[in-house]
């Protein structure tokens, strides 16, 4: 047989075998062999993620020490501008006040219970935004569980293995939630979806809902995938249709997966309470 | 040239040489590094694509279907590691393999522009096809946020990548398959 037919008998061969393997994942027939294989390699990719992390704290750190004249400089200007805030600082207590009671989410709620797990895999091309913890199945993890960091809503398990879960990313422009804006006075529902930015969107806000730039955005219970409560983000501008009776925030979120490394599943609530 | 690691201790014919399992371990390492560490050190705002550039550096020094079985493997690799669908790898670089070993396999492989305008060509062509690879699995791509920001940086890191890699590659292709390599200065 020649060299290139031979090439060609074994690319169809290669073809079919990573659509029989799509289609083997598509199903979830793969994933107690994935699980395997994850497990097997567990070890060595956990202590990579532990000296990459570790370097790309300290390569930040480093960053800032270079920036700390600009940053002095700066903050000279920041205290004559706070100075000047001075008089709306009333409200700003106020909205803290609120920021502090939707991030005590965890504390207020301990009959919560979490699995902590670390990140250990990212999507290396930044397209899925998709990141793997080291927990799975075994730890009691579900697909379509909430994950928290810092007291807020960082995303979605996805996927589940014996030993690892795939996280969707709050940010995602694939991560949709039902949420609510906790406005002074009210309440206003909406859904918020990732972008392919930084912040997130908060769509079919009703036009006569009292919100404002400020107010804290937590999950609802809407659709019944998340518990009610868990702080996602912050308003930072409101937007306003000119054809629509609906309006949509932007939304700053409080968690930002970057620099996590450790996150919470939440797995459901305590028996009895 | 003795193989090191060639066909001496094959066994059964249709079997992978050690040699061949010696390369796709080391695939297996870049995909680790690829899918661990390189996310946390991003540059020009995107992550070199270790294992593709492995894949079309082999394939471009490699006549026969070795560098198809490395991409598929190297692919795999990349797939279960970094939470991609699995298989969607896989197929794109067996494929990309393919066309780098056969788009160059008749050219002076001596010459060094060849790896990487094949890493260029690679990059641009991967790209789109992961995007529309995903979409089709019912991924919800958003094209014109993540094709033309991400393509352009990702070629020159890709080339950055390449300039690693091509003697560590190199260095494991002779090591492991014991075939002469073409260089300026002739066979070694």
């Amino acid at each position: 047989m020649r060299g290139g037919q031979r090439a060609a008998i074994v690319l169809v061969g290669l073809i079919v075998a990573a659509i029989v393997l799509s289609m083997l994942h598509n199903t979830g027939a793969s994933v107690p062999v994935e699980g395997l294989v994850l497990r097997v390699v567990e070890p060595v990719r956990s202590a990579f993620t532990t000296v990459a992390n570790g370097a790309s704290r300290a390569l930040a750190d480093l960053e800032q020490f270079g920036e700390m004249r600009e940053e002095n400089a700066a903050l000279h200007a920041e205290v004559a501008e706070l100075r000047a805030q001075a008089a709306r600082l009333s409200h700003a207590e106020r909205e803290n006040e609120r920021f502090r009671e939707a991030l005590a989410y965890l504390d207020e709620h301990p009959e919560l219970r979490l699995v902590t797990a670390r990140i250990v895999g990212r999507d290396s091309l930044d397209l899925l935004d998709t990141i793997v913890i080291d927990r799975g199945a075994s730890h009691g993890i579900r697909a379509g569980m909430a994950v928290v960091a810092n007291g807020g809503l960082a995303g979605r398990v996805t996927k589940v293995t014996e030993t690892t879960a795939d996280v969707l990313p709050v940010h995602s422009p694939q991560s949709t939630v039902s949420v609510l804006a906790q406005g002074e006075d009210a309440t206003a529902d909406g859904t918020l979806d990732g972008t392919s930015g930084a912040d997130l969107v908060m769509r079919h806000i009703d036009a006569e809902a009292e919100i404002m730039v400020g107010d804290p955005i937590v999950t609802s219970s809407l659709g019944g995938s998340l518990p009610r409560g868990i702080p996602v983000g912050r308003i930072v501008a409101i937007e306003v249709s000119p054809t629509s009776v609906l309006r949509q925030a932007i939304v700053e979120p409080f968690v930002q997966l970057e620099h996590v490394d450790v996150v919470q599943v939440i797995l459901g609530q305590t028996a009895g309470s | 040239m003795v193989s090191r690691l060639g066909t001496a201790a094959r066994g059964a014919r249709w079997l992978p040489s050690p040699g061949t399992w010696a390369a796709a371990l080391f695939l297996a390492l870049l995909a680790l590094v690829q899918t661990s560490v390189l996310p946390y050190f991003e540059i020009l705002g995107a992550q070199p694509s270790l294992v593709l550039v492995s894949v079309v550096i082999l394939a471009t020094m490699q006549v026969g279907t070795r560098a198809l079985g490395l991409g598929f493997a190297g692919g795999l690799m990349v797939d279960l590691f970094s939470a991609a669908p699995l298989g969607t790898n896989a197929l794109l670089f067996t494929l990309i393999a393919y066309v780098a070993g056969g788009g160059f396999g008749g050219v002076d492989r001596a010459n060094a522009v060849i790896p990487a305008a094949a890493v260029v060509l690679a990059t641009a062509a991967y790209y789109p096809s992961v995007l529309l690879a995903l979409q089709l699995q019912g991924v919800d791509v958003v094209w014109e946020a993540h094709l033309p920001a991400r393509l352009w940086p990702a070629i020159i890191v890709n080339l950055g990548a390449a300039a690693v890699l091509y003697y560590p590659v190199r260095l494991l292709e002779r090591w492991t398959h014991g075939r002469p390599i073409p260089t300026y200065r002739g066979v070694r």
